[in-house]
């Protein structure tokens, strides 16, 4: 019994030092192919940059191997790293809110976002931008939108008509909500228009439904996080 | 007496009193309204609610639990859930969440039990009191184990309502062997022994 003990630790032990060996291999194969694809983006840095085909295909092969190509396509440019994290950090609240919002996000509230993650960022509007414009440089599709003086974030994939870009004012001014009287008084829409936009707005999440009173009003969801 | 709880922004949100056609919203608003209900219970040690969702039992024996702030209701923006989208926030509660139960399911209207705490956190509790003060194996009444005054027993057990007191015991430490319920003539529960 004690014997067949000592067998099965030492068969543990054996185990455990051919495994440790098989994994320090593997990472030791990754960090070269790591390496390699850093070199080869310096090398290559003109050719990644304008061609979009070529440059998917780099990036796909550097997520796979754990390679952030935001650090490696903009070490050759002049920004610091503050600004490649913040814009890493925006990328992630846009997605993570984006259900609620529906793509749209007021600046401010990513700013208030920003400070109450765990590990805060103090973030101006201004930097907001910068970082913004880095991720343009990738492709990815973000934009600053000024609705009734107030600054927005559209992320990537959402759109925002003209349509739904004055509705969003008329609640700036409203305090949050529009109904089909206040479109119509304030802007002469008809009941059709009104609802073609609105259940738009609803379905992308832009909108909230407030049934309660007599009049039907729809909430812009960033009313929550207001301050 | 404790401090007012204090509801979360989103309480005075006049929309989160509709229930959403978007069903991704409509997820997110079931998961406020949950968060809000387990919180406020938290805060105010209600064990559980009527099915409208007023307080029906609280540990702190200090609350007048008619003057609480209703929790499906806001006077100040005039908006309240309707009896239907009560019924799916409490579902969502007992079916998803698995953070209530029908007191008696059977009865479904005697209200819920809310689990700010779980049962099984309920029966550690219990059990590491019983523990503690050298009363494993000792038969004790239902009154003695979370009522009597002066016998060390620990605040967050004070007062624990009898009816989840009982579950807990059915539940948890009777299944694990650890607890015997013992019944008097009348068919009531005389003591109960945790070992």
């Amino acid at each position: 019994m004690n014997r067949w003990g000592n067998d099965k630790d030492a068969f543990l032990l054996l185990g455990q030092a051919l495994e440790q060996r098989h994994l320090d291999q593997l990472s030791t194969q990754l960090s070269v192919i790591q390496s390699v694809l850093v070199n080869f983006a310096h090398e290559h840095e003109q050719d990644i940059k304008r061609n979009s085909e070529f440059r998917g295909k780099f990036t796909r092969i550097c997520e796979v191997v754990g390679v952030d190509v935001l650090e490696l396509v903009l070490t050759g440019t002049k920004l610091d790293n503050y600004h490649i994290a913040l814009s890493v950090r925006i990328v992630e609240i846009s997605q993570e809110t984006r259900d609620i919002n529906g793509g749209l996000l007021a600046v401010k509230e990513l700013v208030s976002i920003l400070q109450s993650k765990n590990v805060p960022i103090a973030a101006s509007e201004h930097d907001i931008e910068t970082s913004v414009a880095i991720l343009n440089q990738l492709g990815r599709g973000f934009e600053i939108l000024n609705i009734n003086g107030k600054k927005w974030l559209r992320s990537a994939g959402s759109t925002i008509s003209s349509d739904q870009k004055t509705i969003y004012e008329l609640c700036g001014f409203m305090g949050g909500y529009v109904s089909y009287r206040l479109l119509r008084d304030n802007y002469d829409w008809d009941r059709a228009r009104c609802k073609t936009v609105i259940d738009e707005m609803i379905l992308n999440g832009l909108l909230w439904l407030d049934a309660q009173q007599g009049e039907t009003l729809y909430w812009v969801p960033s009313w929550i996080s207001r301050t | 007496m404790s401090t007012a709880f204090s509801f979360p922004k989103i309480h005075s949100f006049p929309p989160l009193y509709t229930k959403q056609p978007n069903a991704t919203i409509a997820q997110h608003q079931l998961e406020s309204w949950t968060q809000i209900v387990l919180e406020y219970c938290a805060h105010y040690k209600i064990t559980s609610l009527s099915l409208a969702g007023v307080p029906r039992y609280s540990q702190d024996q200090s609350l007048d639990l008619d003057t609480l702030p209703p929790i499906f209701d806001n006077k100040e923006i005039e908006r309240t859930v309707n009896e239907e989208f009560k019924t799916t926030i409490i579902n969502h509660l007992i079916h998803k969440l698995h953070k209530a139960d029908y007191i008696n399911p059977k009865n479904p209207s005697l209200g819920i039990f809310i689990y700010w705490r779980s049962l099984t956190e309920w029966s550690d509790l219990l059990y590491s009191y019983v523990d503690k003060s050298g009363q494993l194996g000792t038969i004790l009444t239902i009154y003695e184990l979370t009522k009597l005054e002066d016998a060390g027993i620990p605040d967050n057990l004070k007062y624990l309502d009898e009816e989840l007191l009982i579950k807990v015991l059915k539940e948890v430490l009777i299944k694990k062997g650890k607890a015997q319920i013992l019944m008097n003539e009348d068919g009531e529960i005389g003591g109960v022994k945790i070992v």
